[in-house]
């Protein structure tokens, strides 16, 4: 036969079929959790103001939430979010009893130029810094657990007190910049990229000895009011029993933590009466039931069996750069996740819901 | 010098002029009639009814290297999910719907073939379909398929039933499968003149993903209806 003038022999069609037949047992997708697997149970998205904007810290004050989402505060407002600070850059956002505290910009074109503001429904300018400064809360509820570094990146003082507007220099030894800081109710420690500081906010901090092994930065400290845990930026989880001075190595640079640990971003949460620390990474985060031997990805915190379930049904969560974890004093089996996805919660059944 | 040239070339119009004149007015002098009289007309004799083809109205219009190029476009509805291991995955149902989980999508596709007899065709065909997923990710398959099409006509419409097979690039988000595909369908054409048909197309994708080892729980079928506008252009 005859296409477009050329002459064909028809064994060609046969020969092509055989070719098609050989292709149909082709296939691959080796790391994806199934094309329509994944559509089927996808869910739907809500839209909010936050939904696109990275949620670098979250905190409830009584019964609000508020997000650093961006470089601007929002309070969560029925289903949607208001903005309620003003267009100046938003450094950090603590809480102290039922107040909301920022540190924010002063000038637009001095991104060094800083001061602390109190929020009480109206903003509430506490102290000009006059530098940049970074206001981070010490998480296990020791009374002076506030801090605020002066001079980021350089040489000044770490203040700290009982709540932000009277906090007093207590740290001039310090020189680098702080990280997270964690108390176990006897023990008050401190961290900056290379060193673990203890034992008494109140009082110059004495360096002490790092744990065996322990490599990369150090990127979180946290407590269930027993043990001291703590991460490094090679994936490393640590715990100590006796306030920092030894440490057990729980996942080395080679475990099951995956992706390195966001700074500060982890937090003890408990959901139905079992405590799990949870590690926010660059991929999606990672949890220890507390005393166990290993951490994993999302399973017992999740409503899915296992974590390629957890990445078909919240493929935006799982593959999230998680900045913070917040859990909820309202409800012990709900927390927060801030990501550069917007902000999730894990709800009481198990199910994540971006808010 | 060039005062005789112009003399030249007006006697040279003037005999183009007069020369050319004669023809023209003999040209109105012979359609009178010749001798002043009407010529006669011959009678006209119909041709006798035994010699037309009994079977005129199915003469094959399409043989052996008669050949269609086609193009379609039209709506691609997502209609289920088969997921035949799916006992063994929490959450998930054997079947499940594919239309409230994927949008209503759109679909094209560019048809070549050669018809092998008067109503047997062979050929092949790249389609392309879209369709959003709850999150707004575009589900995009790509089938790349050879087709067999058998004809039924009846006037100027005709109907054919086709069977596509091949391999179809399936998508979405950062996911991609290479995959078998098998696409039945029928179409219904009228022709408008010999070489241009416009009609309606419905066609039934059946796109397997098929996994083994861990992931054979995930192994499914999806079930999709392309319903296209179709443009066939016939040609030898």
């Amino acid at each position: 036969m005859k296409i477009f003038g050329y002459k064909i022999r028809r064994s060609v069609f046969p020969v092509l079929y055989l070719l098609f037949a050989a292709l149909l047992f082709t296939g691959c997708n080796q790391d994806g959790v199934g094309i329509f697997y994944q559509i089927s149970q996808e869910e739907a998205q809500k839209e909010s103001k936050i939904a696109d904007l990275p949620v670098y810290q979250a905190v409830e004050v009584g019964s609000n939430l508020y997000v650093l989402a961006g470089r601007s505060i929002y309070r969560k407002s029925e289903d949607d979010w208001s903005k309620i600070s003003s267009d100046n850059y938003v450094y950090d956002i603590v809480k102290s009893g039922g107040t909301l505290y920022a540190n924010i910009n002063n000038d637009d074109n001095n991104l060094d130029d800083a001061a602390l503001w109190r929020y009480t429904g109206s903003w509430t300018k506490i102290k000009d810094y006059n530098t940049n400064v970074k206001l981070f809360t010490a998480e296990g509820g020791a009374a002076d657990g506030y801090f605020l570094k002066k001079g980021i990146g350089g040489v000044d003082s770490v203040e700290s007190g009982s709540a932000p507007d009277t906090m007093t220099v207590t740290h001039a030894d310090i020189t680098s910049l702080p990280v997270d800081a964690a108390s176990d109710g006897t023990d008050d420690l401190l961290i900056t990229g290379d060193t673990i500081f203890g034992s008494d906010y109140s009082n110059p901090m004495a360096a002490l000895a790092d744990p065996s092994g322990k490599s990369g930065d150090y990127t979180g400290l946290s407590t269930d009011g027993t043990l001291l845990l703590l991460t490094t930026s090679k994936g490393q989880l640590f715990s100590s029993d006796d306030g920092g001075s030894s440490w057990t190595m729980v996942e080395d640079t080679d475990g099951n933590i995956g992706s390195a640990p966001v700074q500060a971003s982890l937090a003890v949460v408990s959901l139905g009466g079992t405590d799990y620390l949870i590690i926010g990474t660059e991929n999606g985060y990672y949890e220890w039931e507390i005393g166990t031997a290993d951490a994993s990805g999302p399973t017992a915190t999740a409503d899915t069996d296992d974590s390629s379930g957890f990445s078909a049904t919240y493929p935006d969560l799982a593959t999230s750069l998680v900045y913070c974890v917040l859990p909820s004093a309202l409800n012990s089996n709900v927390f927060y996740l801030g990501t550069d996805n917007g902000l999730w919660r894990r709800n009481s059944d198990g199910s994540f819901e971006r808010l | 010098m060039l005062q005789k040239l112009r003399i030249a070339a007006l006697l040279l119009i003037l005999f183009f002029l007069t020369f050319i004149s004669f023809p023209l007015y003999s040209q109105e002098i012979s359609d009178n009639p010749p001798n002043g009289g009407m010529q006669k007309r011959p009678n006209e004799q119909r041709p006798p009814l035994d010699d037309f083809p009994e079977d005129e109205g199915f003469i094959e219009p399409y043989g052996l290297g008669s050949q269609t190029f086609s193009i379609n476009m039209g709506p691609f509805l997502p209609l289920f999910f088969y997921f035949p291991a799916a006992g063994s995955e929490e959450d998930l149902n054997i079947f499940e719907p594919a239309l409230g989980q994927l949008s209503v999508g759109g679909m094209g596709s560019l048809s070549w073939g050669s018809y092998l007899t008067p109503r047997f065709a062979l050929g092949a065909k790249l389609s392309g379909s879209f369709a959003f997923t709850p999150r707004g990710f575009v589900h995009s398959m790509i089938p790349i398929t050879m087709w067999a099409e058998y004809l039924f006509r009846s006037g100027s419409f005709e109907f054919p039933f086709s069977l596509q097979g091949g391999i179809v690039i399936n998508r979405v988000q950062d996911q991609i499968y290479l995959g078998p595909v098998a696409i039945p369908g029928i179409s219904g054409y009228y022709n408008l003149n010999a070489e241009w048909g416009l009609g309606l197309s419905l066609n039934y994708w059946w796109v397997p993903e098929i996994y083994f080892g861990d992931k054979a729980n995930v192994s499914g079928f999806g079930n999709f209806l392309e319903i296209s506008f179709s443009a066939r252009y016939h040609f030898s």
